[in-house]
């Protein structure tokens, strides 16, 4: 009886053990991830106020009397505004 | 980036003058900038008038090139904006990045990248944002239910997150000849449960080619190792929220080697 109780108690405590390590090893990526992701100041482009189309920023413009800073890129896939020239 | 504080900004990408919708073209042509470079910039007034445009390329060496300190000072003389003061943070906006949104009931609309290069040549620690939209269907390969076990997907699963895994400054090019193969095999594994969630690790290494024939010589190619933490609610085994890391190399046509770090993060959040 007694053997089969510090056997469960065994077993359970390894499955805590087990358990305690994956959440480290959670922590370790997310750490990584946090580490790695651009902070706020990295992305001061963001800070402008986009407009998504001529149109939309023509509208605002004239709106809040405001002028329009505008990029054409004609390479076909650059995107400015996720960073690709 | 201070003096562009007061504008609305916006920007317009395609293959060439004939793809500009009306309003586009007419001030591209408009504009005596010269048409010898494929990155242009413009000011226009409140009232969408052309005041000034200049060649778009940063950098003040190079024919093709503009210094943009000078350039806005110019303009804003001419918007008699010259001598209003900016304030000295530039009264920044909070930062509102590129993102996706839910269209209906709630879920993850999808995976919002940052990926950069590791040096420092070029500016090229500056961020690309990649969005990518996923289906409810999409996020059902990474189920799993209290008490499963560990799982295997492949990396050509995770095809619309990876491709994006190359330096900035090259997205035509990659557009034009995007990666074909994709290889890996990544493990799901449970990892733990706390008081909100339950965890699972995804986990392994991924390569990626622009040919079928792996390691084709002068091929461009990108290997790294992908770790992601997937929390999933108490009692479902749908995943509610994703964060993690790609870290390798992308190797240029077979000799330029460059680290990069991508992060991967679902949204919203």
């Amino acid at each position: 009886m007694i053997r089969t109780l510090l056997m469960a108690l065994l077993a359970l405590t390894s499955m805590a053990r087990a358990e305690s390590s994956d959440l480290r090893a959670v922590q370790d990526v997310l750490e990584k991830y946090r580490s790695v992701r651009p902070v706020e100041r990295e992305l001061p482009m963001y800070s402008l106020d986009w407009a998504s189309t001529l149109e939309e920023a023509r509208a605002k413009a004239a709106r809040e009397q405001r002028p329009i800073f505008f990029l054409i890129v004609t390479n076909s896939y650059g995107n400015i505004y996720t960073g690709h020239c | 980036m201070n003096l562009l504080q007061p504008f609305v900004v916006v920007t317009w990408h395609g293959a060439d003058e004939a793809a500009m919708e009306p309003d586009v073209r007419e001030i591209y042509a408009r504009s005596d900038v010269p048409k010898d470079t494929n990155v242009y910039a413009f000011v226009l007034d409140p009232r969408g008038r052309l005041v000034h445009g200049f060649r778009g390329l940063p950098g003040g060496r190079g024919s093709d090139r503009s210094d943009y300190q000078v350039e806005l000072t110019k303009a804003r003389a001419k918007l008699n904006l010259a001598d209003t003061k900016l304030p000295k943070d530039g009264g920044a906006r909070p930062s509102t990045l590129p993102d996706l949104r839910t269209s209906g009931s709630s879920g993850l609309a999808g995976i919002r990248l940052f990926v950069r290069r590791n040096d420092d040549l070029f500016q090229s620690r500056i961020p690309i944002i990649e969005l990518v939209p996923m289906k409810a269907e999409e996020w059902r390969k990474f189920s799993l239910a209290e008490g499963g076990s560990v799982k295997t997907i492949e990396a050509e699963q995770l095809r619309s997150w990876l491709v994006h895994l190359y330096p900035a400054g090259i997205r035509t090019a990659e557009q034009m000849r995007p990666f074909k193969t994709i290889l890996g095999t990544l493990k799901l594994a449970p990892a733990g449960t706390d008081e909100r969630f339950r965890y699972a690790l995804l986990s392994g290494a991924v390569r990626l080619t622009k040919e079928e024939d792996v390691g084709a010589p002068g091929e461009s190619a990108f290997e790294g190792i992908l770790q992601a933490v997937l929390m999933y609610r108490r009692g479902t085994s749908e995943v509610s929220s994703l964060r993690g890391v790609v870290e390798g190399a992308y190797v240029s046509q077979g000799r330029a080697r460059m680290e990069l770090s991508a992060t991967l993060e679902s949204r919203p959040d």
